[in-house]
């Protein structure tokens, strides 16, 4: 393997020199200074005046913007592009295909926004995150907030005209909890759902398979608190009261699956003409490792429509150099910036008007072992938390993709509560730790900085030494690790590092998917040993709590003790610049939502493609 | 001949048992699993976790995973509490793959149609032999032209292009040819359209060519240049034979045997899929599927692509041993 690395860095090296003088050759610059800047500007004009020519109504039309730049309109390259045509790279970060788009099996982002396109849930969110009647026209909630009667909205079909039935959603959610099922999120629904947690006893209580399809099977789903009570009536009764049960029931988990469609077998997903769903688009073709091509569902039904875009393709591109070189020649029409792009679409003429800022639904921390030293004294975390410049960064080693924060859920999303408690102050940091007896780190065991191995990830926490270095007087080592060994290690915290970094991410948009992860047991506090009984005690009520005022103050309570606690130090929120063609409408900062799992998702009627 | 191909054949066999094993045992001792992808989503709850590797039999020791993997097992399904037979790779059953959650086989996702549509092994296997055939076509010819014309213009040209090829790699040629053809001559699409027979294997094929090109060229070169000085030759040529006969018939008969040796290995190479290629060009092949598997833990997947690999490795060898014997009659096997 390090051949092979060794290789790809003495690849890349070669490359530049190869390239730079074919790209300034091509621009036949005999302005040099101007040319190195920007290699690909010279190009791109060259190539611009055939299409001027191409569309003297265009440049007639826009007198005031051609005034407004008189030197030079470098256009932006339309390439192939059609009208009502989107195309971009296939969702989820790393381009590649979703490994499995069952709705209840799934759980990576690439895969939920793929399953999205296709099937809508019985609810489904607003601008503001707020949960609203998807596939279901009203729901009604019973006053002790135990029993949610959906009713679905009349004439509804799925995509090949067949009627979709409140049976549908039964027989979804029965899937769900099913134990032969077991989904990856089989979990997320148990303890919430009547007889969830007995019918799914493997996921939920830890009972081996053969020990849980043992059990009465029959009885389990009949006790199991999800019926359809007529066509249109669907009736889920719950085990204790989720005032954020609707929010999960807009999640991908329970969309409606057709039973004769998952007959098919395991991977009755893998071919389109199984796919058959309620959601806004329609699965024209899957060509496995190549492209995905979406066609608007007509029968479609809920707050998405209508669409105007006649297409949706989802290219598989895996190598983000790639998917860049084909978004600068017209191939796609929005494509997520690379961080070692930025600079390069910041200087750029045409591609920096071409940015459109988004906010992330992931919040970024340095995980502490709580229970090991010197991090189980709460002033030791502290010092750490007023150490750091979050400022820096995010600017520097993010290049600005993302946005300092001192909290946890991130800004937009309900239960946000802005805190400027821990900002950088290394003085006070100083003071801090010499107030927990190490002063200028005298005393302090070995840290150890423990990361997933990458080029960018070294640099990253080179930085972040020296940041305590400088700040704090420690001399900390970097502990670089396997990603897929990194990822195991952190889940537990028998192996937890000492300090780490981390991440965590949306299911739904409710401070109940964030807050109460710090409970004892909640998944977040249990990896790295953090116990509060103040906080679990508000998060407990807060949970079950009915009046949304006083659940929101519960859980603004709780927040103030997480933060002043430093279970975590909280660094920043994803989001940053996506590139976006002049001609693609409806996608600005302004309409779309951190859920958008791909730009422009829950706000698929507004967009559009008009080249 | 027959005798010495079955032996040859079976020794495939234990061959690709110790390959199977080391990477197998590779890949389990390597630290962390399939289920630890993404450790900035919710992770999966222990007793999920717990059913999946029982599902997957991660719970077994670990002989018994590799001989169920390797061989077969009697399998318990938990819902009827029989036990069925089931075989494994040595039957052609790679087992489920991990990150499709067992939903679809290694042996469905390498070898099966994609609804419809040429299976991955067809795009990886095609652009491989195109690339194998671009490259001999190309590169024997070349060679032999510049060794008969050496130290003169044709050779300093020939030469100075194949090692200018042999030394690059072929993320550079992949990335050159996209800037060049695609986006600033524009005779080519970024985003290749594999509806088309013919265009979207261009640019990926003259990619991976031009590597084994710049080497057969130079091999070719090398060898007919030693050939060139023997004595038979000239013996030949003082017998008053023509130039034609003496170049095809006694030169290149001797001096393409060091080239089919590396073809050997070569073709097995790039019949299997090259990472590089295949994702510059987005081709739907096995190569970059079988890369994906390392970081996902996807050990049935990544086991298969080593037994595949030296499975293909086995059959090119044979055959170059067997072509040996066509082009130099000395060579003989018992």
């Amino acid at each position: 393997m390090s051949i092979r690395n060794l290789r790809n860095t003495a690849a890349l090296a070669l490359m530049l020199v190869l390239v730079v003088p074919i790209l300034a050759a091509c621009g036949g610059a005999p302005a040099a200074p101007a040319a190195t800047t920007a290699p690909a500007a010279p190009t791109e004009a060259a190539a611009a005046p055939t299409e001027a020519a191409a569309a003297p109504t265009e440049a007639a039309a826009a007198p005031t913007e051609a005034a407004a730049a008189p030197t030079e309109a470098p256009a932006t390259n339309t390439g192939n592009a059609e009208p009502g045509v989107l195309r971009i790279r296939m969702p989820g970060g790393s381009g590649s295909e979703p490994d499995n788009v069952d709705p209840q099996q799934s759980s990576f982002v690439g895969e939920i926004s793929f399953i999205m396109m296709a099937y809508q849930g019985l609810m489904s969110f607003d601008k503001d995150m707020k949960p609203i009647p998807g596939a279901a026209e009203s729901v009604d909630v019973s006053a002790d907030g135990l029993t949610y009667t959906f009713k679905i909205r009349p004439d509804s079909k799925y995509s090949d005209g067949t009627p979709l039935t409140a049976k549908n959603f039964e027989y979804a959610w029965h899937r769900l909890a099913n134990p032969e099922t077991a989904g990856q999120y089989q979990s997320l629904a148990c303890g919430i759902i009547k007889g969830y947690s007995e019918w799914s006893a493997a996921a939920c209580q830890g009972k081996t398979m053969t020990e849980t399809l043992a059990l009465d099977q029959t009885q389990l789903e009949a006790d199991y608190g999800v019926k359809a009570i007529d066509d249109s009536t669907l009736q889920i009764e719950l085990a204790a009261p989720a005032p954020f049960f609707l929010s999960m029931a807009a999640l991908w988990i329970g969309a409606p699956v057709r039973e004769e469609d998952a007959a098919k077998g395991s991977d009755w997903w893998y071919d389109p003409a199984n796919y058959i769903g309620n959601g806004p688009f329609v699965l024209k073709e899957w060509d496995h490792g190549n492209k995905a091509v979406w066609e608007p569902n007509p029968n479609y039904v809920g707050p998405l429509g209508p669409v105007k875009l006649k297409q949706v393709v989802y290219n598989i591109i895996t190598e983000s150099q790639v998917a860049f070189q084909a978004y600068q020649n017209g191939e796609l029409d929005m494509l997520t910036v690379a961080s070692e792009d930025l600079s390069a679409v910041q200087t750029d003429p045409v591609l920096s008007k071409e940015i459109v800022n988004t906010v992330g639904s992931c919040t970024f921390y340095f995980g502490f072992n709580n229970t090991k030293a010197p991090f189980d004294n709460i002033k030791v975390r502290q010092a750490f938390a007023q150490a750091f410049d979050r400022e820096a960064w995010v600017r520097d080693i993010f290049n600005g993709l993302g946005n300092p924060t001192q909290t946890f859920i991130p800004p937009g999303f309900p239960g946000y509560e802005k805190t400027d408690q821990w900002s950088f102050d290394p003085a006070a940091a100083k003071a801090t730790l010499a107030d927990a007896g190490f002063p200028d780190g005298a005393g302090l065991p070995e840290i150890k900085l423990t990361y997933s191995a990458s080029a960018r990830n070294n640099a990253r926490f080179e930085w972040v030494a020296n940041q305590l270095k400088v700040n704090l007087g420690i001399d900390a080592t970097l502990d670089p690790v396997d990603p897929t060994a990194y990822s195991a290690l952190t889940k537990d915290k028998a192996t937890s590092p000492q300090m780490y970094y981390l991440g965590w991410c949306a299911d739904y948009p409710d401070p109940q998917n964030w807050v109460s992860l710090w409970a004892t047991t909640g998944q977040l506090a249990d990896r790295i040993g953090y116990s509060n009984p103040d906080l679990d005690a508000l998060i407990k009520q807060a949970d079950v709590e009915q009046d949304p005022a006083k659940r929101a103050d519960l859980y603004a309570q709780a927040q103030k003790i997480l933060v002043n606690d430093v279970p975590v130090v909280f660094l920043q929120n994803d989001g940053g610049p996506v590139l976006v063609k002049p001609y693609v409408k409806g996608v600005t900062a302004e309409t779309i939502t951190p859920l958008d799992y791909w730009l422009g998702f829950f706000n698929m009627p507004n967009v559009d493609v008009q080249p | 001949m027959t005798a010495y191909i079955i032996r040859r054949i079976l020794w495939q066999i234990p061959v690709l048992l110790i390959v199977g094993l080391m990477t197998f045992a590779i890949a389990k001792i390597t630290p962390g699993g399939p289920f630890d992808t993404d450790p900035n989503r919710r992770q999966l709850s222990p007793a999920v976790e717990k059913i999946l590797k029982q599902k997957f039999g991660m719970d077994l020791p670990f002989w018994h995973q590799f001989t169920r993997y390797m061989f077969f097992d009697f399998v318990e399904n938990p819902k009827t509490g029989e036990t069925e037979f089931q075989w494994g790779a040595l039957g052609g059953n790679f087992g489920p793959t991990y990150s499709s959650r067992g939903s679809r086989t290694v042996q469905q996702e390498l070898f099966g149609d994609r609804s419809g549509k040429p299976s991955r092994f067809y795009y990886s296997a095609r652009l491989g032999l195109q690339a194998l055939l671009l490259a001999v076509v190309l590169g024997i010819p070349m060679g032999v032209l510049a060794a008969l014309h050496q130290n003169t213009i044709i050779d300093y040209v020939l030469l100075f292009g194949s090692t200018f090829f042999a030394s690059l790699s072929s993320l550079i040629v992949g990335f050159l040819l996209v800037i060049i053809f695609a986006v600033i001559l524009s005779w080519f699409t970024v985003i290749p359209d594999w509806s088309d027979p013919v265009q979207p294997w261009i640019l990926p094929t003259i990619a991976l060519g031009s590597i084994p090109l710049g080497f057969i060229t130079r091999l070719t070169r090398s060898s007919v240049l030693e050939v060139k000085r023997q004595d038979y030759i000239r013996t030949a040529q003082a017998k008053g034979l023509g130039d034609q006969v003496v170049i095809w018939r006694h030169m290149l008969k001797n001096a393409l045997l060091p080239v089919v040796t590396i073809l050997g290995p070569m073709a097995a190479g790039l019949l299997t899929g090259t990472l590089y290629i295949e994702i510059i060009f987005q081709v739907p092949g096995m190569g970059s599927l079988l890369v994906e598997a390392i970081g996902k833990r996807d050990y049935s997947m990544i086991t298969a692509g080593a037994l595949i690999f030296v499975f293909f490795l086995g059959v090119a060898n044979l055959l170059v041993d067997i072509a040996y014997g066509v082009i130099d009659p000395r060579i003989s096997y018992k």
